[in-house]
């Protein structure tokens, strides 16, 4: 991995700071008529999402991040973790549970995802923006509820995620989810 | 490129030429003459902070100017009287939304003009694009005490907490004057209330840094000096030093106070542009 230096910063770039994998999120050139340029970027913590301003010389590089991503298709989750498969090499990886924890409302078998390696260890799974859920648990809605226009309930997914859904969802549908917010899309369209 | 864009950009270049056109006649009705000294020369500006372009011209190394400077001066030694150049100015490395290494600037030049005087028609070249005629004068010290709570000693963290603290919340239209002699670039200094300061003002519109200007440093002795320390400072950023330009060392200038605008900043804030790309006719990136 190597140095980037100031004029090569741009988002989307992974680098590491004191040992930690960050991505830049924005980089803005401040360059006053008579003085140092210099640029200001805003870079997001691989693992953690916390996101920290910086500013830096023009001129001052930091290291590139050893981070890979691979698109991987989830096998199975077991007490062990989840199991993915690489659909080219069929090359498999286990990512204990402790490690993804916020992910596990999101694991679904047979889904293709995007994990993310650091130093070869993966580091985080990044699921479709868009999944299809079955609702397994809701309450049947009532009658009438409608008229204060949309109205919500709580229901949990097949993947133990927890949705607001709109009343008219009943058990054993499936919707779409937006897995950014976690919110209720639509329907799912019928197969 | 889709239509309406299209339609939208050259809007905007018939905006810009009829601005061009405004400074022209702004100038024009002042008496200031319209010079355009050469772009390229086998030597060029010499600041720490600024790198030139650089080229090659009958075999000989040669330089882009990052501003008219030096040329005007020599024309003001030559008795040419009152002047401007609106034109292109280049400079390396600066890409951002509101830098393109190639760039128009106004930059004049007034005899026997007082600072303040240079001030306040710097004001009326503005209000040609923001309309605003109202402007505050604030000490350089001072508007750091004012937004940042304190003022650094070092000029290096004077650069960033400026540009984090202090720049970003001067609202409106605000020349800060008063600098420290260490950061006088091409300006005289004098004696305030027992302080050194530099007789030079930075202009700024709502955060945005438009121009800079000088009650212009005419000894040449400490001008040479000036330039030496400045390639000193490039050598110790591990930049190459430029070579001094001979003539514009040997031109005496009469007493004068001279600014430089930043042409595509006025457009940006008078079309409410946020990339210098909107309202230029082709950014860099893309020639």
């Amino acid at each position: 991995m190597g140095q980037v230096s100031t004029n090569e910063f741009r988002a989307g770039l992974k680098v590491e700071m004191e040992g930690q994998p960050y991505i830049m999120v924005s980089n803005q050139f401040v360059k006053p008529g008579k003085g140092q340029a210099f640029n200001r970027v805003r870079l997001r913590h691989l693992m953690s999402g916390r996101v920290i301003e910086k500013t830096f010389k023009s001129g001052e590089s930091l290291l590139e991040a050893d981070v890979e991503e691979s698109k991987m298709r989830l096998l199975y989750t077991d007490h062990e973790g989840a199991t993915f498969m690489d659909d080219e090499s069929f090359e498999q990886t286990t990512i204990p549970l402790s490690k993804v924890e916020e992910m596990k409302q999101w694991l679904l078998d047979d889904t293709v995802y995007d994990l993310i390696f650091y130093k070869g260890e993966p580091v985080m799974i990044e699921p479709p923006l868009f999944m299809e859920l079955e609702i397994v648990e809701t309450a049947p809605g009532a009658r009438g509820d409608t008229a204060s226009g949309r109205v919500l309930k709580p229901a949990h997914t097949n993947t133990g995620a927890e949705v607001q859904v709109p009343i008219f969802i009943e058990e054993g549908e499936v919707i779409k989810v937006d897995t950014r917010t976690g919110e209720y899309v639509s329907r799912a369209a019928s197969k | 490129m889709s239509l309406a864009q299209q339609a939208n950009k050259i809007e905007r270049l018939r905006e810009r030429a009829q601005m061009m056109g405004s400074v022209r006649s702004f100038f024009s009705q002042r008496d200031v003459l319209e010079v355009d000294v050469p772009m390229l020369s086998k030597s060029g500006p010499i600041d720490a902070h600024i790198d030139l372009v650089t080229g090659s011209c009958c075999g000989t190394r040669s330089y882009l100017h990052s501003s008219p400077e030096y040329g005007m001066k020599r024309l003001l030694a030559q008795g040419v009287g009152d002047c401007y150049q609106l034109g292109h100015v280049f400079r390396d490395f600066e890409s951002g939304e509101r830098h393109n290494p190639e760039f128009t600037m106004v930059e004049w030049y007034r005899c026997g003009f007082t600072l303040e005087e240079l001030i306040e028609e710097s004001a009326q070249l503005i209000s040609l694009f923001l309309g605003e005629k109202t402007y505050r004068i604030l000490p350089y010290e001072e508007a750091f005490y004012t937004y940042a709570k304190h003022f650094p000693s070092s000029i290096d963290k004077r650069d960033t907490l400026f540009a984090d603290e202090v720049e970003p919340k001067l609202e409106g239209l605000v020349f800060l004057i008063d600098y420290p002699p260490e950061q006088a670039c091409l300006a005289k200094t004098c004696v305030k209330e027992e302080e050194v300061v530099a007789e030079r003002f930075e202009v700024f519109y709502n955060g945005v840094e438009l121009g800079n200007g000088y009650h212009e440093l005419a000894n040449r002795l400490e001008l040479k000096e000036r330039l030496m320390v400045a390639n000193e400072q490039r050598l110790r950023l591990g930049k190459e030093r430029y070579p001094l330009d001979e003539y514009f060392l040997e031109a005496s200038i009469p007493d004068c106070c001279g600014v430089a605008i930043g042409f595509d900043r006025l457009m940006m804030l008078k079309t409410a542009a946020l990339h210098i790309e909107e309202v230029i006719p082709f950014h860099w990136d893309e020639t």
